[in-house]
């Protein structure tokens, strides 16, 4: 008899509440997708190259899974408190007929576990087949289509899922049965009472929502303009304007929404429905603003994954693909007729050599401060940036400076299109790797006035611009500063003492986008099995991959996993008040409305409940992205406006659609709650 | 004249076989136009069958209601709704006030869901709620007002629309005898001025006695009615209702 109470109202409640049960499957597939990280296709790629890294993401999992474990739980608790206050009156019943509160909380464990059981039969599949079309969906935009794939199926995953999901839902159990059992039982029995109105204070309510505008405008200022990126404490500041001005701007919307929700179309029930809304804006304030809070963070991580997805373009990037060396002494000239030799020169349309060294030569005993004095360069530097000497004491040239040989450079320069630098006997050049070039405009300056500067002894005008092309295969290997010194000065000053490399541009006809990794690859395997000494860039593109496709991931899952939680929230929060509101409705029923009224007030109260925090959230997240373009991305991303379009439509496409589905359930779970309330009842 | 409401050999019968219960065994009964009619009976006599019978909450087993000539148990959907909202106003017990409406708007609410004369409407709120003197409540919630405030709004809220007739389900039940007779007065008034056809369902022989004519339910049948004599004291009519209550409590249901 029991137990087949337990399978009934387990079973009842699954019908009755599609938006409990896709909480919870959506929680599952939320583990699985974390734990099955390592078994992704682009991962076991990337541990091939990068296993270092690779290694502290997967131990970054655990921190990630901890994470999801707590969003989770905040998930699961809210709707399963639908589950149970929904049921408070029916359990009043159960006690009233004697039974335990020891039985009923048993009983509640055993349905809660039954639901367990089919959220995770209906789950783990839907879970493998999500990860599967992931895995196969980021190898396709990788490019490592070669590799072949590999299932993502985990049973290490599939068991930790199970675990994660199970001590959430006993937690949360556990938890709501104690604040269940300690109610008294009349308390059950009575519907739950009535919110009471607050009074109005529409001065003060007016105060409030400026107030919170006006925060939200000084936080979306700091954050376009760049300002909330300069410091830690700026950053936390503008976030906690933004978090402040949301929350107040939700309490201060009372009287905003008075004015708006007047304009709802004139049908019947307007009144009623026009008093709901404002009941929740009056009630639900904090949770608005909290959903509204999670769906801008949702908006902003989905932006931000995908963009930096789509913004690391290893394709088109400049680069040399090879870089070959074995000793530090001469010699190296021959690697280029070995990769003759073994049949590679053909696929390269640049092999040539690049000599760096110091002024060894000019060094006087010990003293290698003397070699060169850039003093006339700095100087001007300084005049025209007075600000600008404290901050960048690493970048002065003094002292005992890297020398590039002219010629080398020149031809490395022409294989990658771009001009060669023209320099007489007595002039010098100046190099910043790509990453330390953030004072181009001021180095260009101070060259346009011809510095006189020092090396061995001997005068030279620096002149040119600066010059920041790639100059091995690894872009990780940078120099902050350089000198481009003329071929018989770099003989006379580097003496023996020489770095010779030997940089290779692969040509470019013999590649694709998609087939470039599978070209390094082959060109690898060949050159470790005749023993050449080199670094390509692929491993340097593993790396860059490795950040992209982790940080992408990361951000990409948390904004779902956001997006699920504000969307849950808000339904949940709706699906109660409106229970609790019951009242209300079986008035109208006696009145003599019909389920077509009750129900068309109950979807404008629903539009109106997600579109607020939405809407909100939408002009939060415009500046929001503005700002990440502004900061973390645009030192990375040279993203321009069209190539911004297709992302904001994604993103936009998501969002409506998630949005939409929420809704439509909502709506749907409704619908058949009023349905039960449209027999009119006489009330002894 | 034709009668507003003719109920003719109404029968419920609840539960199947051995399980039988008639709750209604036959009833027969008209009110005129303008009538205000009180049913009285004990606990389980079968008021509330009656009632929710008439309000087409449920339907009877056999016997026929009609409505100004319309047949209820025929109704369903848009007119069964219309039926309830637009051709019966009703009085519940518990008022029934949505909390998060003004007073206004509550009386408003039947004209949002069944539509109406806005102009025609707005001289109606104001002649009802100077009639029923709640002007000064109109504005607030019903948590702000009291229990006598609260029904007289929800009078106002039946009467709004003009229905053909006012069902109340024991209007005093939840009101102190100040307030319910007050509320009384004024239905009554309504009644004699308005010529609004009332039924009321009432346990309170001091509301009963504000009534043109009381039946009396037993066990599912009519008991006995009475009739206010053309200018009879309502003092005696209240005296022969209690008289009558007398004879119900020691007839041939009494247990004793």
């Amino acid at each position: 008899m029991f137990s087949k109470m337990v399978f009934r109202n387990s079973v009842r409640s699954h019908k009755e509440n599609a938006l409990f049960m896709s909480s919870l499957i959506i929680s599952i597939i939320a583990f699985y997708v974390v734990l099955s990280l390592s078994s992704q296709d682009v991962m076991r790629y990337l541990k091939t190259l990068e296993s270092e890294a690779i290694q502290k993401l997967f131990a970054m999992i655990g921190v990630l899974y901890g994470f999801t474990l707590f969003i989770i739980f905040a998930l699961v608790f809210f709707a399963s408190r639908f589950q149970i206050e929904r049921r408070s009156h029916e359990f009043g019943v159960y006690i009233m007929m004697g039974m335990k509160r020891s039985k009923l909380f048993f009983m509640l464990l055993l349905e809660d576990l039954s639901s367990s059981l089919i959220a995770l039969l209906v789950g783990l599949p839907v879970s493998v087949l999500v990860t599967e079309v992931i895995s196969l969906l980021t190898v396709k935009m990788v490019g490592i289509g070669f590799m072949g794939h590999q299932t993502t199926f985990s049973l290490h995953a599939v068991l930790l899922t199970a675990a994660g999901f199970a001590a959430v839902k006993l937690a949360s159990v556990l938890i709501l049965s104690f604040l269940l059992l300690r109610k008294e039982v009349g308390t059950l029995l009575s519907d739950a009472p009535d919110n009471v109105r607050k009074k109005n204070y529409p001065v003060i309510q007016a105060i409030l929502f400026l107030l919170g505008a006006l925060l939200l405008i000084l936080a979306y200022r700091n954050g376009v303009s760049g300002t909330a990126w300069e410091r830690t404490t700026a950053m936390g500041q503008t976030v906690l304007l933004g978090i402040v001005g949301t929350l107040l701007l939700f309490r201060g919307m009372r009287f905003l929404i008075g004015l708006i929700a007047r304009k709802i179309p004139a049908g019947k029930l307007r009144v009623f429905t026009f008093r709901q809304i404002e009941d929740t804006v009056i009630f639900k304030s904090g949770s608005m603003a909290i959903c509204s809070i999670l769906i801008l963070v949702a908006a902003a991580c989905l932006a931000a994954g995908i963009s930096i997805f789509c913004s690391f373009d290893l394709y088109d990037t400049k680069r040399v693909d090879y870089t070959l060396t074995n000793t530090f002494n001469g010699g190296n000239t021959d690697l280029v007729k070995k990769i003759d030799e073994i049949g590679l020169s053909d696929k390269f349309s640049y092999l040539g050599i690049l000599r760096i060294s110091h002024p060894y030569n000019a060094v006087e005993g010990n003293d290698f401060d003397s070699a060169f004095s850039g003093e006339g360069f700095e100087k001007i530097r300084d005049q025209l940036d007075p600000e600008f000497k404290g901050h960048y004491e690493y970048r002065r040239l003094d002292g005992f400076p890297f020398m590039i040989r002219l010629s080398d450079f020149n031809a490395l320069m022409t294989a990658h299109g771009e001009e060669a630098m023209m320099l007489s006997e007595n002039e010098l050049g100046l190099y910043r790797s790509a990453s330390f070039n953030d004072s181009e405009e001021l180095d260009n300056e101070a060259l346009a006035q011809k510095p006189h500067v020092t090396l061995a002894g001997k005068d030279f005008v620096m002149t040119g611009k600066v010059q920041k092309g790639p100059i091995v295969s690894d872009s990780y290997i940078t120099l902050s500063g350089a000198l481009i010194v003329p071929d018989e000065t770099f003989d006379a000053l580097a003496g023996d003492k020489t770095e010779i490399y030997v940089n290779g541009i692969l040509d470019r006809s013999q590649y694709t986008r998609d087939t470039m990794v599978e070209l390094y690859t082959e060109i690898n395997r060949k050159m470790d099995r005749f023993g050449l000494p080199y670094e390509s860039y692929l491993s340097n593109m593993g790396r860059q991959l490795f950040y992209l496709v982790a940080a992408s991931y990361v951000t990409i899952y948390l904004a779902l996993i956001f997006l699920v939680v504000a969307n849950t929230i808000l339904g949940v929060q709706f699906l109660m008040g409106q229970k609790r509101t019951a009242r209300r409705y079986k008035t109208l029923v006696k009145l003599g409305a019909d389920h077509s009224d009750l129900y068309s007030s109950s979807k404008k109260q629903v539009n109106w409940f997600f579109g607020i925090p939405i809407l909100v959230a939408t002009v939060s997240t415009y500046f929001a992205v503005r700002a990440l373009f502004q900061g973390i991305l645009s030192s990375r991303t040279k993203l321009n406006i069209s190539a911004m379009i297709p992302i904001v439509v994604v993103v936009v496409a998501v969002f409506a659609l998630v949005e939409y589905l929420y809704m439509h359930i909502v709506k749907r779970s409704s619908s058949r709650f009023l349905a039960t309330l449209m027999t009119p009842e006489r009330e002894e | 004249m034709d009668p507003v409401l003719k109920i003719d050999s109404l029968k419920k019968v609840y539960g199947k076989g051995e399980n039988k219960t008639c709750a209604l065994n036959g009833i027969s009964f008209q009110v005129m136009p303008g009538e205000f009619l009180g049913i009285m009976g004990a606990s389980g006599s079968g008021k509330s069958t009656l009632l929710n019978c008439i309000a087409a909450v449920i339907a009877p087993s056999s016997g026929s209601i009609e409505m100004n000539g319309k047949e209820i148990s025929k109704l369903s959907g848009k007119k069964l709704a219309e039926y309830r909202g637009k051709d019966m106003g009703y009085l519940f017990q518990n008022f029934e006030l949505i909390d998060n409406l003004t007073g206004k708007e509550n009386i408003l609410l039947p004209v949002s869901l069944h539509g109406g004369n806005e102009k025609m409407c707005a001289d109606r709120l104001e002649k009802l709620s100077s009639y029923l003197e709640i002007k000064e409540i109109l504005n607030k919630f019903p948590t702000q007002m009291s229990g006598g405030e609260k029904q007289r709004i929800a009078a106002a809220r039946a009467l709004i629309l003009n229905p053909g007739m006012i069902l109340c389900d024991e209007p005093t039940g939840a009101l102190d005898s100040k307030n319910a007779k007050s509320l009384m007065t004024k239905l009554s008034g309504l009644n004699r001025e308005e010529e609004a056809t009332i039924l009321m369902v009432t346990h309170d022989s001091n509301a009963a006695s504000f009534c043109s004519r009381v039946i009396f339910i037993s066990d599912g049948t009519l008991f006995h009615e009475l009739r206010r004599e053309e200018g009879e004291a309502q003092k005696a009519f209240y005296d022969r209702i209690l008289k009558v209550l007398a004879q119900l409590g020691g007839g041939v249901g009494n247990v004793l």
